[in-house]
């Protein structure tokens, strides 16, 4: 199986198809590509774009990704906050959510609305 | 006989949900859903915060082995199990369990216990999946003990911890931080 | 026996008249079940055609509802719960309160359904249920007795540790508009003065235990359908599913104060200053023994808790919600956790709703703060912000109705600032008269929107949009239909939609029964299986749009109650304050609810629902939800909508 089908198959396990993998994702995608973070620390990054506006959506479209395994946790870090977890997991774009990132950036003029 | 089996129960985590009762009533009720039918009971006591499972231990020697009727026999399993068709409702197994674990089911006014589903037992499942890692568990007897070891290990593992941490052990820093800071203030020539 | 055809429902409805002193029993239809479902189905609709226009909330024509839903007592997820309705003395309106615990079970395993209560004792009385025998006794000897007495002693007296005891304690007695019904202890039914309203009955308690048990059409699917759900939630609300089992409720204290969300000084701000001396760190520290849930629970999200040294060592309870913290802490600008503990417990012995007791005395801090009220209307009491040490005293005169502030607390804050006159009223953050709990709308924009067109008064729980700031965009797009759903500040057009169909998914909580913290950010969790449930429990097949219908069709019909009790566009709106001051502090300052937006949303909201552009419910909708005698009756009074 090719790398793009293997991802389709992912996507359709999780039940994420018909366009629930979307511009958040590319905005979360892009930030880990310029390096590992925890959730909190994605969030204060991508807020205010395409409608993101609170953590918990962030949280969610993150663990989505790692169900496909187009991010992996790499290890857990201390954050402030403490709802999510003193110690939140970080993590990495692995080689999936690379040729993800490529098709959302291919289908999506922007990920910004 | 193969391995023996039984549910071992974490009675200090027991949410008091009753999830097992409901769903051993829906499972196993024999059509009817009612605390009555469940062959797993929860007594809550909400003004301790304490929630009790209560449910056939599977004895080593069971009292309730005492059926005048011929309706009991004991499977391959070593599980007691009760033969509706012979059952005739005396109650002489229900007053001799000491856990209550034995009912007399309100429909079909015989009784019925626990008979571990065969081998998965759905209380244990559902508990497994609501609260992980679940405060029922389906354990070889040979394996009795070794999991209260191990929570009460954890539990105590944290208290030791904690102790570690305690005032107790400030106030040795401080006197050792204390000491030093004499020592210091004695070089210097500050000490009366 | 069980055997009377019924699989989900129970099939029997109680009828208890108090003032005659008699229990008689009334099976279920049909009609009723399918085209209502249960719960608040059931309630809704039976106050819709029992209590009319001119009814006094404190008179014997007034009903008091307790009803379950089908799903009630079987084994699908957190399916423990039961509604409590009535016509509010708070609202004018309908009011209703929804409670977990047991006691929805045991009315199912003792064979019923709903049980309606009408008229007035001559002396104060118990309901005493066990299967079959449902008779009134004697409750002298209760009466006087706070809720944790009162259900020691029903359980010593009926020998029976089992049972599951509803109660009002001295607040109930009092008619006091902040009471509420307390299950279990420390579970309540709380909004809407419902207290009140069993306390003016002179009912004090009702006790259930039941083992006759109900029937479920597909077990197997019963049993498959639940476990399925688990795994769906622990998949697809992963975070959610693991951090509120270990948390609970005061997670969102510390949650609500990074939106900026988190109620604070009778919610002037919505980020207080001292929030972590309120939130999970300190809590789980020192006070939290034990986790746990009520009937069919799959969180255990309950701490109960004990203080074991201070001034208030040896207190224990399970009053350990948000709106217990936030209530008595950030509301009044309180910063000791202790004394929130303790609010709570207190709140639960003496029957009253944390919500409405904390907001009537928030409204009475910020009216001293400012002014307003002086010594003399305070009892002497210094109401200065975050000076915690009066708090219980404050709700021990409340519930007492004692001394002048005790009495004006007891009006419930819209009354009691009527009677002040002037800014007190700008000061009453209420919506039809019911105090608000939850979190702030200026930051979380179609909550707000949710809380001002509630049937029930002021109330977040309608909708419980937890998909507005939970839901991807993505998801958002493909469920509600639009995207900009998901920005929490700002009111679009889209919220009305997303209002609209949360409140129809959230409906299904309601009637079903089941606790609405089963569905949160999945929204699989909302549209597959519920009708799924239904189908498998009742064997009568369910369908996600049918199930629609049913919502559509309850949601008017307690629209109609309201617009026949004198309401309509002009009482969707909310508190002042909420439109006039900008957030000052945190994640969203600057923000406040835009009203013009606000206003357009209601003429969208209202032409989804089938109203017309003044909230009138319109014969067309009505008809097409076979509600016509409704529009014939409202057109003889003059309050049918105009058609477009």
């Amino acid at each position: 199986m090719s790398e793009k089908e293997k991802l389709e198959k992912a996507i359709e396990r999780a039940g994420l198809q018909d366009g629930l993998i979307g511009r958040s994702h590319g905005l979360i995608l892009e930030v880990l590509e310029k390096g590992n973070f925890c959730k909190s620390e994605i969030f204060d990054q991508v807020k205010g774009r395409n409608y993101l506006t609170a953590p918990q959506q962030v949280i969610r479209a993150t663990d989505q990704l790692v169900e496909i395994r187009a991010a992996k946790s790499v290890g857990t870090r201390k954050t402030a906050y403490a709802e999510i977890a003193e110690e939140e997991e970080v993590y990495q774009i692995t080689d999936r959510g690379k040729l993800l990132l490529n098709q959302l950036h291919a289908q999506f003029k922007t990920f910004d609305r | 006989m193969t391995e023996k089996y039984y549910i071992e129960i974490d009675y200090i985590d027991c949410c008091g949900c009753k999830l097992c009762e409901q769903v051993c009533a829906v499972t196993r009720g024999g059509g009817v859903v009612s605390p009555g039918t469940a062959r797993i009971r929860v007594e809550v006591r909400p003004t301790l915060g304490v929630d009790i499972p209560l449910v056939c231990q599977h004895c080593e020697d069971p009292p309730c082995y005492v059926c005048p009727h011929g309706a009991m026999f004991i499977d391959n399993k070593g599980v007691v199990i009760i033969d509706a068709e012979k059952c005739i409702g005396c109650k002489q197994c229900v007053d001799m369990c000491p856990f209550g674990a034995i009912q007399i089911h309100p429909v079909t006014r015989k009784a019925i216990k626990c008979d571990l589903c065969g081998g998965k037992p759905k209380c244990v499942e559902v508990c497994r999946k609501a609260h992980p890692p679940g405060v029922l568990r389906y354990v070889k007897v040979s394996n009795a003990g070794k999991y209260s070891r191990d929570r009460w290990a954890d539990r105590l593992e944290k208290q030791i911890v904690a102790a570690m941490n305690s005032p107790e052990a400030a106030r040795l820093e401080k006197h050792a931080k204390a000491a030093d800071d004499l020592k210091m203030a004695a070089e210097k020539g500050d000490v009366a | 026996m069980t055997d009377n055809g019924w699989y989900g429902w129970a099939g029997t409805i109680l009828r208890v008249d108090l003032t005659k002193g008699t229990v008689e029993k009334q099976p279920l239809t049909k009609e009723m079940a399918y085209d209502y479902i249960g719960g608040r189905g059931f309630n809704s609709k039976i106050l819709y055609d029992e209590v009319k226009p001119g009814t006094n909330p404190l008179g014997p024509d007034n009903l008091l509802i307790f009803g379950t839903g089908p799903v009630t007592g079987t084994c699908i997820p957190n399916n423990g719960r039961f509604t409590v309705s009535t016509l509010s003395l708070v609202t004018g309106g309908l009011g209703d309160g929804n409670s977990g615990g047991h006691f929805g079970p045991q009315m199912k395993y003792a064979g019923y359904d709903t049980i309606v209560v009408k008229g007035i004792s001559p002396k104060p009385v118990y309901l005493y249920i066990n299967d079959d025998t449902a008779e009134l006794r004697d409750a002298s000897h209760l009466w006087g007795k706070d809720v944790w007495e009162t259900t020691d002693i029903l359980m010593h007296d009926h020998d029976n540790k089992s049972m599951s005891v509803s109660a009002i304690g001295p607040a109930g007695e009092n008619v006091v508009a902040a009471s509420s019904i307390m299950n279990e202890y420390a579970r309540a039914a709380a909004k809407a003065g419902v207290g009140a309203i069993m306390g003016s009955k002179k009912l004090k308690a009702i006790s259930v235990y039941g083992e006759k048990g109900i029937r479920v059409y597909d077990p197997e699917d019963v049993y498959d359908s639940t476990i399925e759900y688990i795994d769906l939630i622990a998949r697809t609300d992963k975070w959610w599913f693991e951090t509120f089992s270990k948390y609970g409720t005061p997670m969102f204290v510390d949650q609500y104060n990074h939106l900026g969300a988190l109620p604070t000084r009778n919610w002037k701000e919505g980020t207080f200053e001292d929030a972590d001396k309120l939130g999970i760190t300190p809590l789980y520290e020192k006070y939290v023994k034990k986790k746990r849930g009520c009937g069919g629970c799959i969180y255990h999200c309950s701490p109960w808790f004990r203080i074991d040294e201070g001034p208030f060592k040896g207190w224990v309870g399970e009053g350990v919600e948000y709106e217990a913290m936030t209530g008595f802490g950030s509301k009044l600008g309180c910063s000791n956790l202790e004394v929130c503990l303790v609010a709570g417990s207190l709140c639960d012995m003496y029957g009253l709703d944390y919500i409405s007791a904390s907001e009537a005395m928030g409204w009475a801090w910020e009216c001293y703060n400012e002014g307003i009220l002086t010594k003399e209307d305070t009892d002497g009491l210094d109401l200065s912000w975050g000076n915690d040490s009066i708090i219980h005293e404050v709700l021990r005169k409340l519930a007492y109705k004692e001394g002048n502030l005790g009495k004006l607390l007891a009006l419930g804050s819209r009354k009691a600032a009527k009677k002040i006159g002037g800014k007190a009223e700008y000061y009453s953050m209420t919506i039809k008269g019911q105090q608000m709990g939850s979190m702030d709308p200026r930051v979380v924009t179609a909550w707000g929107f949710g809380y001002g067109v509630s049937t029930r008064g002021g109330d977040h729980l309608r909708t419980h949009l937890v998909c507005e700031y939970m839901f991807t965009p993505e998801e958002m797009e493909k469920y509600i239909g639009d995207a900009r759903a998901s920005d929490r500040f700002n009111l679009s057009e889209a919220k009305a939609d997303l209002v609209r169909w949360t409140e129809n998914v959230r409906f299904l909580n309601d009637s079903l029964e089941t606790c609405k913290y089963i569905n949160r950010g999945s929204p699989r969790s909302y549209v597959e299986f519920p009708y799924r449930w239904l189908t498998a429990v009742t064997g009568k097949k369910f369908t996600y749009e049918g199930l629609q219908d049913v919502a559509d069709r309850v949601l008017t019909v307690e629209r109609s109650f309201n617009v026949r009790q004198g309401m309509d566009r002009k009482d969707d709106y909310l508190a002042e304050r909420w439109y006039k001051e900008a957030m000052p502090v945190g994640s969203g300052k600057g923000s406040k609810v835009d009203k013009e937006m606000y206003d357009k949303l209601l003429d969208r909201y209202y032409e989804v629902r089938g109203w017309d552009q003044n909230g009138l419910p319109k014969r067309s909708h009505l008809e097409k939800l076979g509600l016509k005698y409704i529009a014939d009756e409202l057109q003889k009074m003059k309050l049918l909508g105009k058609e477009a």
